[in-house]
């Protein structure tokens, strides 16, 4: 049996595991998320195989999923675990967002799912930012040092050509987790010296990939920028005064722009340019 | 949502939090996890709502505060307090 804790936040969860093959898979999903945490976990998640060899996850002896995809289980944890540590996570702001350090200054890319963070962040990646996360970042109240729920790329289908790009050679690596609806991708795949790190949060860019628009940026004001990082905090029931006011607290501090994009041409530049002046 | 009547008694609703950003105001609103972008009139109309006031009291309120173009000053609050009540921000008693 092997048992992994995962940490985030204030908040714990354990995975228990019976094969070899699923530690390694809880391992390399995982490689970036503490074990040590400030509260015992308070969910256990247990991976497990039937006699006919399916895979069976569950939570607290719930059934969360069953099948015999090592990729769709993959998903399934992921998203399982990720909620669990959410749902209970009560010491800072956690917003659903991609975060990346350039130079040891911090970006958060918050926006839902669709809106091409995950491709942004593995494209600012290949070009010598350092990924944290694309789905969530965690900011202790009144504090900008982010912690980032270190994952592997989730890189949905439609933008597999693009991530092939920045792949290479390693396109076909054993390590990619290749399920129905996405793949799970090693950071380390798309550069190998990349570096985990808790920078502070210097700027936010909300992403907005359109392939019919122009590329744009707008500098937001304070009241947008709390507008838009309301939509992204995915704990505010647990905080006090539902988080609103540490929301705005840091939308006061730190400038954010919305930033749409056709492709990359002008991203890079522009994202290091700003971050160069700040 | 029903129109806003002069003789309605409009009430804010309490779990809502107003934070003030220059001259900006935000209102978020946990109970459909909403965040309204309002300007500074009307979070003032929204603070005025306290259940006991009709929405005629609030209009003759603000006109006082404010003499010139009446009928226009009327609309406004109206369009203002039904969009507060479009968004859950107000109630009517």
């Amino acid at each position: 049996m092997y048992t992994r804790t995962l940490s985030f936040g204030d908040s714990s969860i354990e995975i228990v595991t019976h094969s070899d093959e699923t530690s390694d898979l809880v391992e390399m999903l995982f490689k970036g998320v503490p074990e040590e945490g400030i509260n015992p976990p308070h969910a256990r998640l247990e991976i497990s195989q039937d006699r006919d060899q399916d895979y069976r996850l569950t939570r607290d002896e719930k059934q969360i999923y069953k099948g015999d995809s090592l990729a769709a289980l993959a998903n399934s944890l992921m998203d399982t675990s990720i909620y669990n540590l959410a749902d209970k996570c009560s010491s800072g702001l956690l917003f659903h967002a991609a975060c990346l350090s350039w130079k040891g200054k911090g970006i958060i890319l918050p926006a839902q799912s669709g809106h091409g963070k995950t491709t942004l962040s593995a494209w600012l990646l290949s070009n010598g930012f350092d990924y944290l996360t694309d789905e969530l970042v965690y900011l202790p109240l009144e504090s900008r040092q982010a912690m980032c729920f270190g994952r592997p790329l989730n890189v949905k289908y439609g933008a597999r050509e693009i991530i092939n790009g920045l792949l290479g050679d390693n396109k076909d690596d054993e390590s990619i987790v290749a399920g129905p609806i996405a793949m799970l991708v090693p950071p380390r795949l798309v550069r190998a010296d990349n570096k985990t790190v808790e920078p502070e949060v210097n700027m936010v860019f909300f992403p907005h990939y359109r392939a019919d628009a122009e590329f744009s940026l707008e500098k937001l004001t304070a009241a947008q920028t709390g507008m838009a990082l309301m939509s992204c905090l995915v704990n505010a029931r647990n905080l006090s005064a539902d988080g609103f006011p540490a929301t705005v607290s840091l939308a006061r501090k730190v400038p954010a722009y919305q930033l749409t994009y056709p492709d990359f041409e002008g991203v890079l530049g522009t994202i290091t340019g700003l971050l160069g002046e700040n | 949502m029903a129109e806003m009547k002069l003789d309605d008694k409009p009430i804010r609703n309490e779990s809502c939090h107003m934070e003030e950003l220059d001259d900006e105001v935000l209102l978020y609103n946990p109970s459909n996890n909403k965040t309204l972008y309002i300007n500074k009139s009307a979070s003032v109309i929204w603070q005025l709502c306290n259940g006991e006031q009709t929405t005629e009291e609030i209009i003759s309120m603000i006109q006082e505060a404010y003499p010139g173009d009446k009928e226009g000053l009327q609309r406004d609050i109206l369009d203002t307090l039904n969009s507060l009540a479009d968004n859950d921000a107000v109630s009517v008693i």
